[in-house]
């Protein structure tokens, strides 16, 4: 965990001194930062004491039989079915992933999540349908659930390999 | 956002309350508790990931990706749109009317298709919020495995459709 930190943290002041000198943005860049951490702190915070109650509550027999690596491919359809539910933006997405993963979940299950989540969640779709028309969004559901099987897969692949 | 908000209260509320009735105040603590333990170990990490997107928002904007998409074609083209797509920084409700933009160009419906699901693969400045908010393994492990979904998506969009462009695919009829 520090190390990722550190890493995070260098790799912001690289991209800060990027800007003092491409952009001279970086002091906006830093009240960005700022801005949106302050205006997505409550749905963070609830979203962690929600994937709180998950982890507890989830049954592990549940976690055992569906969604870790033993229930395989079928891990990765409940992953890529979740993933169109979960309607939320990162913020609250992310801690409920967390908490699926450390009750026991696969990593294709969690990969297909993210996937289908991120290709496929159903918050997007009404923007696709006004701005680009239902065939685009058929178009687009049917290619983004192949892929995000495919992601799924290829994480249960990744899972069986080497861990 | 406020939406989100709601929505998330609710759904929090409703958990809690499954929480009490299964197991009483003690597996309502226990759920705080690991709530808090989180918040203690990630806060941190969260802290800088934001600071780090700031500075790449400072860095993409809308004229630069306009102007990179509109002079790209064939495999490199596909490569580097769903480069470019990741590098979007906006939300759903910014990012469709900007895609539209491209209604009028003659961009191929393939180079959009790769532009549109490299923004959703990789979405580059979500991979500090995966990192702090899931695991480092998880975020390294999604991306390798989805690094090829937006070229193969792209490829077999360009093997249905060709060169056709997303105003020629949406006036067939009156072609």
């Amino acid at each position: 965990m520090v190390t990722t930190t550190a890493i995070l943290a260098l790799i912001a002041l690289a991209l800060f001194v990027f800007n003092a000198r491409r952009t001279r943005q970086q002091v906006n860049g830093l009240k960005t930062g700022l801005k949106l951490l302050l205006k997505n702190l409550p749905i963070i915070l609830l979203a962690l004491i929600l994937a709180g109650m998950v982890e507890v509550l989830i049954p592990r027999d549940f976690v055992q039989n569906w969604l870790s690596a033993e229930a395989g491919i079928r891990g990765v359809v409940i992953g890529v079915l979740g993933g169109i539910i979960l309607a939320m933006g990162p913020y609250a997405t992310l801690p409920i992933v967390s908490s699926i993963y450390v009750s026991g979940a696969g990593i294709g299950t969690v990969i297909a999540l993210i996937s289908s989540w991120s290709l496929l969640g159903l918050s997007k779709t009404p923007h696709e349908a006004a701005h680009m028309g239902g065939k685009f969004v058929a178009y687009k559901t049917v290619l983004g659930l192949s892929m995000s099987f495919l992601a799924g897969c290829v994480g249960l692949g990744l899972e069986y390999l080497f861990f | 956002m406020k939406k989100t908000l709601i929505g998330l209260s609710i759904a929090t509320l409703i958990i809690v309350l499954l929480a009490y009735f299964t197991g009483g105040t003690d597996l309502v603590l226990e759920g705080l508790d690991r709530a808090f333990g989180n918040m203690k170990k990630a806060g941190f990490m969260i802290l800088t990931s934001f600071l780090l997107i700031g500075q790449l928002l400072c860095i993409v904007d809308e004229n630069m990706v306009n102007r990179i998409l509109n002079n790209i074609k064939g495999l490199k083209g596909i490569v580097i749109s769903a480069l470019v797509g990741g590098l979007m920084p906006v939300g759903p409700y910014l990012f469709y009317p900007f895609v539209k933009m491209f209604h009028g160009h003659d961009l191929p419906y393939y180079i959009l298709i790769a532009f549109i699901f490299g923004k959703y693969t990789y979405d580059f400045a979500r991979i500090p919020m995966e990192i702090s908010l899931v695991s480092p393994k998880i975020a390294l492990l999604r991306y390798l495995s989805t690094l090829p979904i937006p070229i193969i998506a792209a490829l077999i969009t360009y093997r249905l459709f060709r060169n056709r462009t997303l105003s020629q695919l949406h006036h067939r009829k009156t072609d």
